[in-house]
């Protein structure tokens, strides 16, 4: 601790040595300083507060509907717009800060200026998030604020612009897809349509397949043969039945006459008129009109019988002789056997029209499955494609929601501070600067001293003597002061602590009054360049 | 230098209205300079012809700067006592080892200006005050004679006279003074050939000469500084004992360092620290401590000593 006392005090000590170059050297910082910070222009700073709610109802239930709105990194793809160079070009142009501009290196510098100047923020958490800051400094007053103003306007036309540019985006996007799948839906519709029409009858049914409908109608035409088979066997035993039987019984004529009487229409007829001739012969005499007109009816009836025995008497029986057979066995079976007969025709007929249907399948059961698979493709074209276009339908509906909610209150602007620079300059803190550069001087001053010291190491005590030289030493003659030798000193350390008052005196005279200073050097600057 | 070159022109414009007023006792023995003047018609007898006693004027000398003043007297004095101790003891094995031509001292320094002068005559005013050794004051910085100035002896017969007379008895040109046990040996007028006359041979028995003379006769020698004349080399090597004085805070360490490397490593060689301003407590102790009233208190010098030793 002590030896770093010594160190500091002998470092001191050095450095005093040197003191008029410190002071020299403080002042000449100090004046160039302070006149550097005297002519340093005044800044100015405009700055607007936006509001921009992103947030309402109808944002929930767009999410819902898939329209994500985010709006918060919206507004930063702006705020980068903002700061992008053709923006700052135009606004460059459009506030009139390019004229001050002349070369293109210049124009270069001031867009650079712009670009660190403009301070676009938000806050950083919750409402702050919305509040959007537009600052810019510049020295004059007007231009910050006009810089400001056309900021904020391109602010908030982007934000707009932006917002319409994402949902006719979106709609023109679905537009175009509907239209382009709507042409590829109806091009595998009408492909599919051709297809069935010159494959009609090869196409799979309701039935099913090929292979489905051979194997149904071979079973028919199965079904048709066992009962064609059926009946041939009914056929062959109904023969042999009326090969057996008599087809004349002898006792059996009177019934058989009888019988064969009854058949005859007369019979009947004559019957039914004796009936009612009795019945009115209770009620009337035999001259009563309607008796005679029946019994009149009957002689005629009766004279007809007789003409009709006669006749079947005379006619002579067939080779069957069924008609004229007398046996009702003989004559039932003879009926069968017809019947039979004419089934087996009918079955004749379908069997030979099954079997050209199978014949048919036969023929088709090897073309078949390629045109069931060309069938199966476009069908499969078209069903996907149907798909698609339904749903993107279905996707364009949706957004025409989304964006008719949109329209109403999505994103609203809220312009809090309007653009505005306050009166008195922000920049530069002159009193500060100057108070620094007061430090700075006399840092830079005691650091030359203190530097001027090292080059030139000296001797302060015998312990550094002794150190130094590795030889004894005697000791250590203290100064001795002649009365004019002390006074000259006296007089040295006094103008050294004037030298350093006036630095401090001037440096609190230049802060009070630098507002006058700045005013009287700007008219000394305009006065030597006029 | 310029320092004491004002004063000496102050001193040689006054010198002619003092010329023949002493000083009192009184103030004398309040610079605590043993001022027991010689007698001038002791010192005539044994003198050779046209020598003659050099008067030490302490008022000039303070003017000039070359002795402390009023105030720092007590403390000056003190701290030449403790340098020259050491310097005695070598000179003549007193407690310590004798050195061989230890009584012959070369006082020099790196540059000029650093207190060689002032260093030469209050270490010589000190020895004076040794009972048992006469000091002989050799001027052999002859290119600024400042001592043989003071004493208005530069015209005077000195040491280049000798020097460039092989013939002449060096003892001849010594001067005694009006301080007790010491003399003068003036520098003799000025010549071109002054360097190389202190380079030569000559130098070599006239030093020989003097040390030789006396046993018990301490010669200090007040040589140019080194690193800007070359004879100081060589005076150097003649000399027993050397004095390097070292300015403090102005003297710069490389031309301490250069100056050491010039001198032969085997010489005896002890360094000064002189115009030391705020070097410790024992200044301000010291300065506190000397009021005007206080004479010799052999406690505080106990402490001054003490202090140094530590």
């Amino acid at each position: 601790m002590r030896e770093i006392f010594r160190f500091i005090v002998s470092e001191i000590r050095g450095t005093w040595r040197y003191r008029w170059y410190a002071v020299f050297a403080a002042w000449a910082v100090c004046v160039v300083g302070w006149l550097l910070v005297l002519r340093m222009p005044d800044i100015y700073e405009a700055r607007t507060q936006v509001f921009v709610d992103a947030d309402s109802r109808l944002a929930d239930v767009m999410n819902q509907v898939g329209a994500t709105p985010g709006v918060g990194s919206q507004v930063f793809v702006v705020r980068q717009a903002l700061l992008a160079r053709p923006q700052l070009e135009y606004t460059a142009h459009a506030t009139g800060l390019d004229k001050r501009a002349t070369t293109v290196e210049e124009q270069e510098e001031l867009i650079d200026d712009l670009l660190e100047n403009i301070v676009v923020a938000t806050g950083r958490s919750g409402e702050g998030r919305r509040l959007f800051t537009i600052s810019f400094r510049d020295r004059d007053r007007a231009m910050a604020v006009s810089v400001v103003d056309t900021l904020l306007q391109t602010f908030v036309q982007d934000v707009l612009k932006l917002k319409d540019q994402g949902t006719e985006q979106a709609t023109g996007y679905l537009q175009d897809q509907l239209e382009y799948y709507g042409e590829l839906l109806s091009e595998a519709e009408q492909k599919l349509a051709q297809f069935k029409r010159q494959n009609v009858g090869l196409l799979p049914g309701e039935s099913g397949g090929i292979f489905e409908r051979l194997q149904i109608e071979t079973i028919v035409l199965k079904d048709i043969r066992s009962n064609l088979q059926v009946e041939l066997d009914g056929q062959i035993e109904l023969r042999r039945q009326l090969a057996a039987e008599e087809p004349y019984i002898p006792g059996a004529t009177e019934v058989a006459g009888e019988m064969s009487l009854g058949g005859t229409s007369s019979d009947q007829s004559i019957r039914d008129l004796e009936a009612q001739r009795s019945q009115l012969l209770l009620a009337y005499t035999e001259r009563h009109p309607d008796v005679v007109a029946i019994t009149e009816q009957l002689a005629q009836l009766y004279k007809k019988r007789e003409e009709e025995r006669t006749a079947l008497a005379h006619s002579g029986s067939g080779i069957e002789g069924a008609a004229n057979a007398n046996n009702p066995v003989y004559q039932s079976v003879q009926i069968a056997l017809n019947e039979c007969g004419v089934r087996i025709a009918a079955l004749r007929s379908q069997l030979s029209q099954q079997q050209r249907v199978v014949a048919e399948l036969n023929n088709h059961i090897n073309t078949i499955p390629e045109v069931e698979a060309r069938y199966a493709e476009l069908t499969r074209d078209y069903s996907q494609y149907q798909s698609l276009y339904d749903e993107l339908l279905e996707q364009r509906e949706r957004e025409r929601l989304a964006t008719a909610g949109k329209d109403r209150d999505l994103i609203t602007f809220n312009i809090t501070d309007p653009p505005a620079a306050g009166l008195e300059p922000i920049a530069p803190m002159r009193a500060l600067f100057l108070a620094g550069i007061l430090v700075v001087g006399l840092g830079i001053g005691t650091a030359l001293a203190w530097i001027i010291h090292q080059f030139n190491p000296i001797f302060h005590d015998a312990r550094s003597l002794s150190g130094f030289a590795h030889r004894p030493v005697l000791g250590v003659i203290s100064m001795t002061w002649l009365e004019r030798n002390r006074t000259a000193r006296r007089l040295d350390v006094m103008c050294f602590a004037v030298a350093g008052m006036a630095l401090m005196f001037v440096c609190g005279l230049l802060i009070v009054f630098q507002d006058q200073l700045v005013v009287f050097m700007d008219t000394l600057a305009q006065g030597t360049t006029t | 230098m310029s320092k004491i070159s004002e004063a000496l022109d102050l001193i040689h414009s006054s010198r002619s209205r003092v010329n023949s007023s002493y000083p009192g006792n009184d103030e004398i023995a309040d610079a605590n300079v043993v001022a027991e003047l010689v007698s001038p018609t002791d010192e005539q007898n044994s003198s050779v012809a046209g020598s003659r006693i050099l008067r030490i004027n302490l008022e000039d000398l303070r003017d000039a700067g070359l002795i402390g003043s009023e105030y720092d007297q007590q403390l000056l004095a003190d701290q030449y006592r403790d340098i020259k101790r050491p310097l005695i003891a070598h000179a003549f094995g007193k407690r310590a080892t004798r050195i061989e031509h230890g009584n012959i001292i070369v006082v020099t320094s790196s540059i000029a200006g650093e207190g060689k002068t002032f260093t030469t005559i209050n270490l010589a005013l000190s020895m004076t005050k040794e009972r048992d050794y006469t000091t002989l004051l050799v001027d052999a910085d002859t290119a600024k004679p400042q001592i043989s100035e003071l004493l208005c002896a530069e015209n005077d017969f000195g040491l280049l006279d000798v020097l460039e007379n092989p013939d002449l008895d060096v003892h001849s040109a010594i001067c005694p003074t009006d301080v007790k046990g010491l003399s003068v040996l003036p520098a003799g007028k000025p010549r071109p050939n002054a360097t190389e006359l202190l380079s030569s041979d000559a130098m070599d028995h006239v030093v020989d000469q003097l040390g030789r003379a006396s046993s018990r006769q301490l010669i200090l020698l007040d040589a140019p500084p080194l690193l800007q004349t070359s004879e100081a080399k060589a005076l150097s090597g003649l000399a027993g004992q050397i004095v390097l004085v070292v300015r403090a805070e102005h003297t710069p360490r490389g031309d301490v360092g250069t100056a050491l490397s010039l001198l032969n490593e085997d010489q005896a060689v002890n360094l000064l620290l002189n115009q030391a301003r705020y070097t410790s407590s024992k200044y301000q102790y010291g300065y506190g401590y000397h009021a005007p009233e206080d004479k010799e208190e052999p406690e505080s010098k106990e402490i001054h000593k003490s202090e140094i030793f530590e």
